[in-house]
């Protein structure tokens, strides 16, 4: 197997690359250099939207698909188990996403970073990669989301701390109904928030704490700290005028299905 | 939020609904894509079974990780494209009889000049798609056919076609690029 060396030669894969027709030795080659050429990231992505062109058939999905598909949403999605720290995947990878995107802009969906960036960049193109390799990409994207996470937890806690120092932070306080303290919110002039714990119990198996942005007499899911109230980041509509938090059945629900065991006023 | 609102949103705004455990933006992202995630799968697979369930794996792949799309590397539509091939590719590969059947029919699609056209044919912008496929050079047309749609390695492209590995892979790269240039001629394409 030949080995890829220079610029020109993974030029010349890109091509091919973009359509999945390259192998595995190449397209993590391939993957690696797009991480520092912009040049060619954006020809792949050129191709893609291409390719995209080609692959539309113009038909929407069989009936029932999603039907089909919603189904399996309610009653097991497959990766949401919540891992250590009480974070679920999801609340995870916000965290991450977050740590790197905060200041780039509202709305854009960062990728993970450190070394979970590249596994999962590999995973996220769509590249093909054989097997063998895709196994031990997720066994090395395991130890490196759980390394993350340790990262992301003690930053995060430094992040908070600075946050409620900062000029324009508002401190929220989430009380149980008999006025009890169950955890604090830091938010920022930006709307980026901490959630942090303040004696929440741990929850059983299969239940997890859910965090609400109510406004306007909406409830709007702003994250999953999962059975044990850690650390998690948020970002709150413009105008929210409490935070609520819940305890549901995991993974979540779309609307809350049940009383708040916190709440505090979120202060203009 | 009514569906409504949702369906004015952009791609990356849904996509941050996604990311906050609304179902109903999930169905949206659905409702837009999905047909083009089906029809992708089982092009590649010959397996309306096998195509569903990839549309399903695609889509609870966005539900769990929605954090693995970037806006700046594309469109959503382009990037759940993406995953649905090297998925369908992976599958296909990992079936060695379907392989081989795959590679039978597509070394005759390759010796009877496979027509793409057929691939684009329901599409607003087909006629520019048609347009620029059609203006392709045959052996542009049919490298990328085999390997987009028939799921084939480069190498094995240039087996199928009895051309050098190189000129197979550099007839990709062309391919696609000239389509490209047909294309955002034509008012079609992202920037």
């Amino acid at each position: 197997m030949n080995t890829v060396r220079n610029h020109d030669e993974l030029r010349e894969l890109l091509g091919a690359f973009a359509l999945d027709a390259v192998n595995a030795e190449e397209a993590v080659a391939v993957e690696g250099h797009l991480t520092t050429c912009p040049r060619c990231r954006d020809e792949v992505r050129e191709h893609r939207e291409v390719a995209s062109l080609l692959a539309y058939a113009g038909t929407a999905a069989p009936e029932g698909m999603w039907d089909r598909l919603a189904a399996m949403l309610d009653d097991a999605p497959p990766a949401l188990a919540p891992p250590a720290l009480g974070l679920t995947n999801h609340s995870a990878a916000q965290v991450a996403a977050r740590s790197r995107g905060r200041g780039a802009g509202r709305g854009r969906i960062a990728s993970a970073i450190g070394a979970a960036a590249l596994v999962a960049a590999l995973a996220a193109g769509g590249i093909q990669v054989q097997s063998a390799l895709r196994s031990q990409d997720n066994q090395i994207e395991s130890v490196a989301k759980a390394l993350t996470q340790d990262a992301s937890r003690t930053r995060l806690l430094g992040e908070a701390a600075a946050a409620a120092l900062a000029d324009g932070a508002r401190q929220v306080h989430l009380v149980t109904p008999d006025r009890t303290p169950i955890a604090d919110a830091v938010i920022l002039a930006t709307g980026d928030g901490y959630l942090l714990d303040k004696g929440a119990p741990r929850l059983p198996e299969g239940r997890t704490y859910q965090l609400w942005a109510v406004t306007g007499g909406q409830k709007l899911s702003l994250g999953l700290p999962g059975r044990h109230i850690d650390v998690l980041t948020f970002k709150v509509p413009e105008v929210t005028d409490a935070l609520a938090l819940t305890v549901e059945q995991a993974p979540g629900a779309v609307v809350p299905q049940n009383q708040a065991v916190g709440y505090g006023l979120v202060k203009r | 939020m009514a569906n409504t609102i949702l369906g004015e949103m952009g791609d990356a705004a849904l996509v941050v609904a996604i990311g906050r455990w609304r179902q109903d933006a999930l169905a949206e992202a659905f409702r837009r894509h999905a047909g083009a995630v089906h029809a992708l799968a089982r092009r590649v697979l010959y397996d309306s079974a096998a195509a569903e369930e990839v549309v399903q794996e695609i889509f609870l792949r966005l539900w769990n990780s929605p954090d693995r799309f970037d806006p700046d590397r594309g469109t959503l539509r382009s990037f759940l494209l993406a995953q649905t091939h090297g998925r369908a590719v992976d599958i296909l590969r990992s079936d060695l009889s379907r392989k081989r059947r795959e590679e039978k029919d597509a070394r005759s699609t390759a010796e009877a000049g496979y027509d793409i056209e057929r691939e684009v044919w329901d599409l607003a912008v087909a006629d520019h798609v048609k347009d620029a496929v059609s203006d392709l050079p045959v052996e542009e047309r049919r490298a990328i056919e085999l390997a987009y749609f028939g799921g084939h390695s480069y190498r094995e492209v240039a087996e199928l076609l009895g051309a050098p590995e190189g000129t197979v892979k550099s007839r990709i790269r062309s391919g696609l690029r000239r389509m490209r240039g047909s294309l955002t001629a034509a008012g079609i394409g992202a920037p």
